[in-house]
């Protein structure tokens, strides 16, 4: 079917305006007098959600990370379902189990996202939950459609960000094991076949296989990597959604790469430096192998894990706390903590890495006094999450004499700074910045704020400390919190 | 038999075409041919060889006359030999490499015009067949 006819087809079905009536509708506000209907913090995001123009309204909900999860974290599971049968009536059965499911998804997004996990934060998953809710509502609310419709244009509805959570809906509706569910597995397997006339290949497949709980899904998506030969666009589609796979999905996809010995390709490569953040030089040849080996075993013996912190190579320590994150970042920060007073530059580096890359509310607290790391490079990558204010989150003037004294420890043009732990990372990420760490003081509100401009050289061979203007945006830090 | 290489998409070929002899049949072929996996696997090890008797000859220092220098400057390179050594070839790990890379589609064998695409199908080779490994590029798409 032609795009055109897809899209008159997409405008027939669509009712605009029909969320906002079923929310405010009478029967609404009776189940809200007798208790019932979508809870208030809920339908105020959905209506704030929707009074902004279309095009934006993806973008404001990405703005609410944190703020979504802080109004949503008492939300009970019977409040959960009656919100999607609300907003999505004739898919309320796939949004209830997808709801489920995403409590396997890993709480961080976008480009720099590793794959941890955080079952002991409330607030945390219902972030996630309500981000995702509220995006599937803006998505997918004002089409008259159900499951399989959806299943069928996911493509054409998704635009160019709803593939992933449209691929949760989906892995929500596989997971009933209904004919809805069966129905759901066909279409998608046509669609990859390219044998279905509206299905178009797209993230929401892979997704929806790696992100479901049945074996035969990730079988499916196993058998495509395997089959994808030349096709480094098809594996690099597959396995830069195996790190939001359901956790024992990805283990299998672990096993495949070293099995069939998949590292040999590129994608392969690339994939596994984005899930385990290491950012290597791409020129350089990476023995993936053992390091896979490595995780595999700590993903499956947490007796092999705890071991491994007591190591002396840092690479191992770090791939134990990547491991113990995966399943459950709370469980992570303390050992992680722990290592920042190694007597090992190595050891202190990796531990700081990986708190870092936690975007952890507790990991925050500790990376305060990081900065004060007698080695430049350790204190570097600790002031790599202080680019965006976060006053409100840690004690905000050891923050500021902490970046005082490290002002006063770099070089005034400026310090190269050499590897750390054999990874490439340093040299990535190693914030090079004028004023020395660059602390720039502004009087806000009748208070002091420390905001140093980061500027990164990824794949650079040596990272220098140098002038620059740029700053992150908030909303890359923070993103989870700790259930305290 | 004649081998030439190949790239999809270019008129220049990455390697000169060159003549091999043609794998005698081995007794227990039945005189049925070989399959593309033994055609294959004695190219790469004949080319093995070849590499490391040319590595060989490069090792030796040569002596060379006055014309001799001057007609290797004419050519633009003189080369009085001399090189160190790159160390054993693994010929296993490369045959291994090779039937990988044709199950992973990254080249074509097209025998007498014949694209090949089983590496179990017996092949007939004569004085006569003309080799083309054909090189594909990956597809970076989505």
């Amino acid at each position: 079917m032609d795009n055109d006819r897809i899209r008159e087809e997409l405008a027939a079905r669509r009712r605009p305006g029909a969320v906002l009536q079923r929310i405010g509708g009478l029967k609404q506000v009776a189940s809200i007098l007798t208790g019932g209907g979508i809870p208030g913090p809920l339908c105020a995001l959905v209506e704030e959600a929707f009074a902004a123009p279309e095009h934006s309204r993806g973008y404001l909900v990405a703005q609410k990370r944190g703020d979504v999860g802080d109004k949503l974290a008492g939300l009970r599971d019977a409040d959960w379902k009656r919100a999607g049968s609300t907003l999505l009536p004739q898919l309320a059965h796939s949004v209830a189990s997808a709801s489920k499911a995403l409590a396997m998804r890993p709480y961080q997004d976008g480009l720099t996202r590793k794959p941890f996990r955080c079952p002991r934060s409330p607030a945390t998953l219902a972030d996630v939950r309500g981000r995702w809710l509220l995006r599937m509502t803006i998505l997918l609310g004002d089409y008259d459609a159900d499951i399989r419709w959806v299943a069928e244009h996911a493509a054409h509805l998704a635009g160019w960000w709803g593939s992933t959570d449209i691929g949760w809906l989906l892995a929500g509706a596989l997971n009933l094991g209904d004919d809805t569910a069966r129905d759901g597995h066909d279409i998608l397997v046509a669609t990859v076949l390219g044998e279905h006339p509206t299905g178009q290949m797209g993230r929401h497949v892979t997704q929806a296989f790696m992100s479901c709980e049945s074996a035969s899904g990730w079988e499916y998506v196993e058998k495509l990597l395997l089959s994808a030969q030349r096709q480094e666009g098809l594996r690099q589609v597959v396995l830069e959604r195996v790190d939001e796979a359901h956790p024992m999905a990805f283990r299998r996809m672990l096993r495949l790469i070293l099995e069939e010995n998949l590292s040999r390709f590129s994608s392969v490569v690339r994939a596994a430096d984005t899930w385990f953040g290491f950012q290597w030089d791409g020129s350089s040849g990476v023995a993936l192998e053992p390091l896979l080996r490595r995780v595999l075993l700590f993903l499956e013996d947490p007796a092999a894990r705890a071991a491994a912190l007591q190591e002396s190579d840092a690479e191992t320590v770090y791939l134990a706390l990547w491991s113990t994150a995966f399943d459950d970042v709370d469980a992570a920060i303390e050992p992680a903590s722990a290592l920042l007073a190694a007597p090992s530059v190595e050891i202190r580096f990796v531990a700081t890495h990986f708190l870092v890359q936690s975007l952890w509310s507790s990991a925050l607290r500790r990376l305060v006094h990081v900065i004060a790391d007698p080695d430049l490079r350790v204190a570097a990558r600790a002031l790599d999450i202080f680019g965006a204010d976060l006053e409100g989150s840690v004690d905000g003037a050891r923050l500021f004499h902490n970046l005082e004294e490290l002002i006063a420890r770099v070089p005034k043009r400026g310090a190269t700074l050499d590897r750390c732990a054999g990874m490439a990372v340093v040299e990535a990420e190693a914030p090079a910045y004028r004023g020395r760490v660059g602390a720039r003081r502004q009087r806000i509100g009748g208070r002091f704020r420390a905001t140093p401009p980061l500027h990164t050289r990824p794949r650079s061979a040596r990272a220098r400390l140098l002038p620059s203007t740029h700053r992150r945006s908030g909303t890359e830090v923070g993103q989870g919190h700790d259930h305290a | 038999m004649f081998i030439e290489t190949r790239v999809l998409g270019k008129k220049s070929r990455p390697l000169d075409g060159w003549s091999a002899p043609t794998p005698p049949a081995d007794a227990d072929d039945g005189g049925d041919g070989l399959t593309l996996r033994g055609l294959i696997e004695r190219v790469v090890r004949a080319e093995v060889r070849a590499f490391e008797q040319r590595e060989r000859t490069r090792r030796f220092v040569r002596v060379l006359a006055e014309r001799e220098i001057s007609a290797a400057a004419a050519r633009g390179k003189v080369d009085p030999g001399g090189r160190a050594a790159t160390g054993h070839v693994d010929e296993d790990g490369a045959v291994g490499a090779a039937l990988q890379g044709f199950e992973d589609g990254l080249y074509l064998v097209v025998l007498d015009g014949v694209e090949q695409r089983d590496l179990e199908r017996r092949v007939f080779v004569t004085d006569r067949s003309r080799l083309v490994f054909l090189r594909l590029t990956f597809l970076a798409g989505a």
